[in-house]
């Protein structure tokens, strides 16, 4: 008992601060490398060597993340307006509160154009320049006495524009297969009859969360990379479920500064849109301990194959397999042997990590130290029902 | 431009087809490729296509075997290389290259059509050649 607590303190010995870090990072000598690079030079000089050079690792992910949005704030029409119900590219948005504040839901779909646009194509739009339409309604006060407004927008027309999102970047993710007889189309793809495919999301060894599971250096105030810019962690994501190592990050950046090419809009087949949003975490090696956990492979990360064929909340699992397995192109399942497919592209996580190396040692990105570091205690739990509905279903 | 490859079998090949469908409906064609053999003839050609089907028609009313190929195109600016697309090909056109790089090989595409749905950013679409 007392050798572990000694081992543990060992580990958790400082060896550099936040501070410390950033100094290097002013003077362009910091040492970071992206989360692969880190794991292979751990394989060929061992952790203790590698975590005493090593300042910085670099993660990613580029995934679907449905649970996002952005605040938009349009400024006054005259006469003023207080809108009721608004659509912008005939996608509806969300008024949420004041005036003229409007949330643009990533999974809204155009009125016109359902299942092909939305409103994640909205915020690619506008994020890329393009202007888009936007009309509202009211029902007219005394102080905001006008009823319709159409208009046409670019970002530059907006006083703020800024990405929110309340659940991405899940630790891992589930795998997912069909038994049933047809195709069914998910938000986990498109899944071939008989168990014919497989799909899984999330960058394994890349992730953000999955490089420092305890979340000690994760937590409310930290700076991220999020859709090519700087962004920051505001809480956990909802339904964060630390115990099962599906944590989640709620986050916030600013549209204006983003690049398109990290923030795409999505359709995804008969489920409905969404958006692609990278993001990418820098991890400090402040100690052993931080830097023995960012050395996770993908062999050691294992995720559940589940059974979409069937529409439950728990659904049946089929086995568990590893991301190095599932980044092979193939799996088993039940003893056949399965094409996988990533939904997240591997190549965009590479690239965020890459981006934020490169903004680190060019000192254009700084660490912050959270000022609360994300729960790992908290419990996801299930809907409560009444439990006549229960029967109906 | 439509791109198709017309077999002239047998006893076509004394006959002057290819220019009395051009006479005949005005149109330029472009010669891609041509070749003659015992039993008969092969010619890759490229239509506009606003003539694309009234030629197809022509050569067909005179016994020529039209030959329509299809394949896929991708949208490369769309592309993210998410790999959505990688497990629902039968014949292993599309592949995930050592830098994660989602690549297809468009000659052994069969076009059908079984990727193209699965593309969250609708950048597969078939394509006649
Ligand atoms: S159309 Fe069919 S054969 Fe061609 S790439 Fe797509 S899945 Fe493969
Ligand atoms: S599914 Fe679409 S975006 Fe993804 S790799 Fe295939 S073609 Fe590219």
């Amino acid at each position: 008992m007392v050798k572990t607590l000694t081992s543990n303190y060992e580990s958790e010995k400082p060896i550099r601060t936040y501070e410390e870090i950033n100094e290097k990072i002013k003077k362009g000598d910091a040492v970071v490398l992206k989360a692969d690079e880190f794991k292979r030079l751990v394989k060929d000089r061992g952790v203790e060597a590698v975590a005493k050079e090593v300042d910085v690792v670099t993660t990613g992910t580029f995934g679907a993340m449905c649970s996002s949005g952005a605040v938009i704030n349009l400024g006054h029409s005259d006469p003023p307006i207080k809108i009721d119900k608004a659509w912008i590219n005939d996608v509806p948005v969300c008024h949420p509160g004041a005036a003229v504040d409007l949330y643009i839901g990533a999974t809204q779909m155009s009125e016109v154009k359902p299942f092909e646009y939305g409103g994640g194509h909205v915020i690619e739009d506008l994020i890329s320049g393009k202007e888009v339409e936007l009309k509202a309604t009211a029902y007219g006060t005394d102080c905001y006495p006008r009823t319709r407004l159409e208009t046409t927008l670019t970002k530059y027309d907006l006083n703020q524009f800024y990405m929110l999102n309340f659940r991405n970047s899940y630790q891992k993710y589930v795998c997912a297969t069909n038994s049933r007889d047809v195709t069914i189309y998910t938000y986990m793809g498109k899944l071939l009859p008989h168990y014919g495919n497989a799909t899984f999301s999330g960058s394994g060894e890349l992730n953000p969360l999955i490089n420092d599971p305890e979340y000690e250096t994760i937590g409310i105030g930290t700076k991220i990379f999020l859709g090519g810019a700087k962004g920051y962690v505001i809480g956990e994501g909802t339904q964060h479920d630390p115990k099962n190592q599906m944590g989640t990050l709620m986050v916030k950046g600013n549209c204006m500064d983003m690049d398109p090419k990290f923030v795409r809009g999505a359709a995804i087949t008969r489920y409905g849109t969404s958006i692609y949003v990278g993001l990418g975490i820098p991890i400090p090696i402040l100690n052993l301990k931080i830097a023995k956990n960012a050395a996770v492979t993908d062999e050691q990360i294992t995720v559940k194959i589940l059974d979409y064929g069937v529409p439950r909340r728990d659904r049946p699992i089929l086995g568990e397999v590893s991301y190095r397995e599932l980044k092979s192109g193939k799996i088993e399942v039940l003893g056949k042997t399965v094409k996988v497919s990533p939904l997240s592209s591997l190549k965009g996580a590479v690239e965020v990590a890459e981006t934020l190396k490169k903004w680190i040692e060019e000192g254009l990105f700084y660490l912050s130290k959270p000022v609360e570091n994300l729960p790992r205690d908290s419990v996801f739990k299930p809907m409560k029902e009444k439990a006549i509905m229960k029967r109906i279903v | 431009m439509v791109k198709v490859l017309l077999k002239f079998h047998g006893g076509l090949m004394n006959e002057p087809i290819t220019s009395t469908v051009i006479l005949e409906k005005g149109v330029k064609l472009n010669i891609l490729k041509a070749s003659i053999h015992e039993k008969g003839g092969e010619m890759l050609i490229e239509i506009p296509d606003v003539f694309a089907e009234n030629v197809i028609e022509a050569f067909k009313s005179k016994g020529v075997e039209v030959v329509i190929k299809r394949t896929i195109s991708v949208d490369s600016n769309r592309c993210i290389h998410c790999g959505a697309c990688l497990s629902l090909c039968p014949v292993n056109v599309i592949k995930m290259s050592s830098d994660y790089s989602i690549i297809f090989d468009e000659d052994k595409c069969v076009a059908c059509g079984l990727c193209i749905d699965a593309c969250p950013m609708k950048a597969i679409s078939l394509v006649v050649f």
